[in-house]
């Protein structure tokens, strides 16, 4: 490091000497980690081409045909044909406030430039995310609800919702989803349910979705697809209340495996298709104490389990371990069925070292399972 | 002190002071030029960004920001071992590529990527690649591609130009060589709706999430639809000329980065999901739940072969997920790392199966992904 930092020192400065001598124009600026460009707020979209061309009210706004319809179906438009212009765009568009955005958005999608509109999506969908918004949400509510709008044009209002994925935007897809007439946007507004509550912006789980979804289970509607949405939705938002609510599902009624088998019992099976989808580690503990049956077939305890493998955590792994510490040798079918499903590295680092330190195991049977089936899965790379 | 020696003393001070100024300078500089770590995913066909959220949770803490046509749409926060991530979103393509599929079906504002051309789904990777050389200037980034996100990938590798900052590839499920399962939109094709083969199209309709399944006493929807009647799906078959186009240009993957491959076995084709509410498994071929393709749709797509005689992940036989021993690839054999996992994992899990993935990262990137 010494030795190069002298090196490129020395070039650096002969360089600078060479540049000054020369009387060059300034090197270009690196570009620096994180960096964005510098607008601000002395950005102003006036003087902003792309933006002037589509603002709602501007002339160039109803003749801005330089990009043609169906997502480019032609020439893209100069302005966004690369990515830097693409980029430069899209910084400057997230420092707009979101009332501004949103008309503009809607003058992209009656213009249909999707280009713009794609990355007007992303702008607004972020701005959105922010407080004090309402009025923009009733406004998205009334579009979607609207008959001016063709199917594809709502299918964006749509991915604007999805995009956002704030208890809002959760509402209005909700409500549509539930009293609007069957329509050739149900599968698109189920979709969305699901997409929202997996979508983790800000690099984390949205437990506050979880309300919303469940006020829509407490109705227990009747049609299945939205039912099983619904309790997936819950889980996906992964709230504590949530996961409790779906395990109280199950318990409440214990569905028999001839019932399960059957399809009676719609809110139960929901609920059991559903906890296989909870991946917030803070389910952990409701879950790992339903874990405490004795009963081995009991079907609360046995989803419990399902639930804890399937969200590939080490919290959850942990929980899974201290069970089988416990266990007796009857449940090594239930250690093969657990186990063998690990599939995050830390869980398999820990489990590695609890065996290789020879923790106390409740039944021999099930720790040497447990090393057989540690031995099968682990990944060996050639 | 006399003259002279104030006069050298005060020569030394520069002296050693310039020195002391060259190698904070060169110091600043060299440690300005250490790489950001950056790893790209890239999902697959009728997916989405989200796919790798159980990845992302175990190795980033769910940051990951999204790229789109080339657009960081946020900032990720690197993890422990400094690693960035990033994931496209593709469909940039879709609506401008005019590709119509069968019954006219056409792209939406959220097509996947199905209605590119695997040509521009590599295009849409090197526009990813270069939003992020963008960004962070100098750059190492690292490829992780599921399914035909693996054919992107290639397809951005195998051009000349905008590549030099990527470092490493790992494909995981994907089909280098297609998969018989693409067949289907042949034989749908030239089997049109209502001409015959009514059950056939009531395969596409169950997939598709318009036709429900009922058993016992509910009728189900397929939870995550899946439209074979999207281009993409003549793409991915076997025999496809996009495949036969894709493959013979292998031998411009650069020689110098490093390759990794995670292949799955251990299910029969056509096993899609084993995950379906009240049921464990559904597949397209055979006798089970809810509807199953004709034995000449079967006979088309398979040949004479049964089901079990592709294993894979029950979309994509494990052969196919190879790329090393493709005709032409010479890659360094000490830079290529396999994986092979013989344990039933459907095609659709294979991104949240962060264990196997990282396994192959370490052995690929060694420091520059484990940290240590």
């Amino acid at each position: 490091m010494k030795k190069s930092g002298f090196l490129l020192g020395i070039a650096s400065l002969l360089a600078a000497m060479v540049w000054l001598y020369l009387g060059g124009q300034a090197p270009p600026a690196s570009v620096s980690p994180l960096a964005r460009p510098q607008t601000g707020s002395a950005y102003d979209p006036a003087f902003d081409p792309a933006l002037e061309g589509s603002k709602p009210h501007s002339p160039a706004a109803r003749g801005n045909g330089r990009e043609t319809s169906a997502r480019g179906g032609g020439k893209p438009s100069a302005a966004f044909d690369t990515v830097e212009a693409r980029q430069r765009h899209f910084d400057r568009l997230v420092e707009q406030p979101a009332d501004f955005l949103w008309s503009y958005w809607q003058q992209l999608l009656n213009d249909h430039h999707v280009t713009q509109l794609e990355m007007a999506t992303y702008a607004l969908a972020h701005k959105l995310r922010q407080a004090g918004n309402e009025g923009i949400y009733s406004s998205i509510a009334e579009v979607l609800r609207g008959s001016s709008l063709s199917t594809d044009q709502k299918r964006w209002v749509v991915d604007l919702l999805t995009e956002t994925a704030t208890s809002e935007a959760l509402k209005v897809v909700l409500n549509e989803a539930v009293n609007s007439q069957p329509s050739a946007l149900q599968r698109l507004l189920l979709e969305s349910i699901l997409k929202m509550t997996n979508n983790r912006w800000d690099a984390r789980f949205h437990p506050e979705l979880s309300p919303v979804l469940e006020e829509i289970w407490n109705q227990r509607p009747g049609e299945w697809d939205l039912l099983l949405t619904v309790a997936t939705g819950i889980a996906n938002a992964g709230a504590e209340r949530g996961g409790a609510l779906l395990l109280r599902a199950v318990a409440n009624s214990r569905p028999t495996v001839t019932e399960v088998e059957k399809g009676k019992n719609l809110p139960a099976l929901a609920a059991l298709g559903a906890l296989r989808k909870i991946r917030n580690p803070e389910v952990v503990p409701i879950l790992a104490k339903e874990l405490t049956h004795t009963d081995l077939k009991d079907v609360v305890f046995i989803a419990s389990g399902d639930a804890l493998v399937a969200m590939g955590r080490p919290e959850a792994t942990e929980a899974l371990l201290e069970w089988a510490k416990q266990a007796p040798r009857e449940a090594t079918p239930l250690v093969e069925r657990w186990f063998r499903r690990i599939r995050d590295s830390v869980s398999l680092e820990r489990l590695h070292k609890d065996l290789a330190q020879n923790k106390p195991f409740h039944s021999e049977q099930i720790k040497e399972k447990l090393a057989v089936i540690l031995k099968e899965i682990e990944p060996v790379v050639e | 002190m006399n003259t002279l020696q104030a006069k050298n003393t005060s020569l030394s001070v520069r002296v050693v002071g310039l020195l002391a100024l060259v190698f904070i300078i060169g110091t600043q500089a060299a440690t300005a030029q250490e790489p950001a770590k950056v790893l790209l995913l890239l999902h697959g066909m009728n997916s989405s960004p989200d796919t790798w959220n159980d990845f992302v949770a175990a190795k980033f803490q769910n940051s990951c920001a999204i790229i789109a046509n080339g657009v960081l749409t946020n900032n990720s926060t690197p993890n422990q071992q400094g690693v960035l991530c990033y994931r496209i979103r593709f469909g940039s393509f879709d609506l401008r590529s005019g590709r119509v599929g069968l019954e006219g079906v056409k792209a939406t504002s959220s097509s996947s990527g199905d209605f590119s051309s695997i040509r521009d789904l590599g295009r849409e990777v090197r526009r990813a690649v270069r939003g992020i050389l963008n960004r962070y200037g100098n750059v190492e980034t690292v490829l992780v591609a599921h399914s035909r996100g693996g054919l992107a990938a290639r397809a951005f590798l195998q051009q000349r130009a905008g590549k030099a900052s990527v470092v490493g590839l790992l494909t995981t499920g994907a089909p280098h060589r297609g998969s018989r399962l693409g067949r289907i939109y042949k034989y749908l094709k030239a089997h049109p709706r209502g001409t015959c083969c009514q059950g056939d199209w009531k395969v596409v309709d169950f997939l598709r999430g318009k036709r429900k399944c009922r058993v016992g006493l509910i009728s189900i929807e397929n939870p995550i639809p899946l439209d074979v009647r999207r281009p993409t799906i003549s793409d991915l078959a076997d025999d496809s000329p996009a495949i036969d186009n894709l493959n013979p240009d292998i031998t411009r993957l650069p020689p110098a980065i490093q390759y990794g491959q995670i292949v799955y076995g251990g299910l029969d084709l056509g096993i899609l999901r084993t995950d379906i509410p009240v049921f464990d498994e559904y597949s397209i071929f055979g006798d089970g739940i809810c509807d199953q393709l004709s034995t000449e749709a079967e006979r088309f797509m398979l040949g004479d072969k049964t089901p079990s005689k592709y294993p894979g992940d029950g979309a994509v036989p494990a052969a196919s997920q190879r790329y090393f021993n493709l005709s032409g690839f010479s890659g360094d054999r000490t830079k290529l790392h396999r994986l092979g996992v013989d344990s039933g994992i459907l095609h659709t899990q294979e991104t949240a199966q962060e264990a196997h993935i990282s396994a192959v990262l370490a052995t690929m990137m060694g420091s520059w992904w484990t940290g240590q």
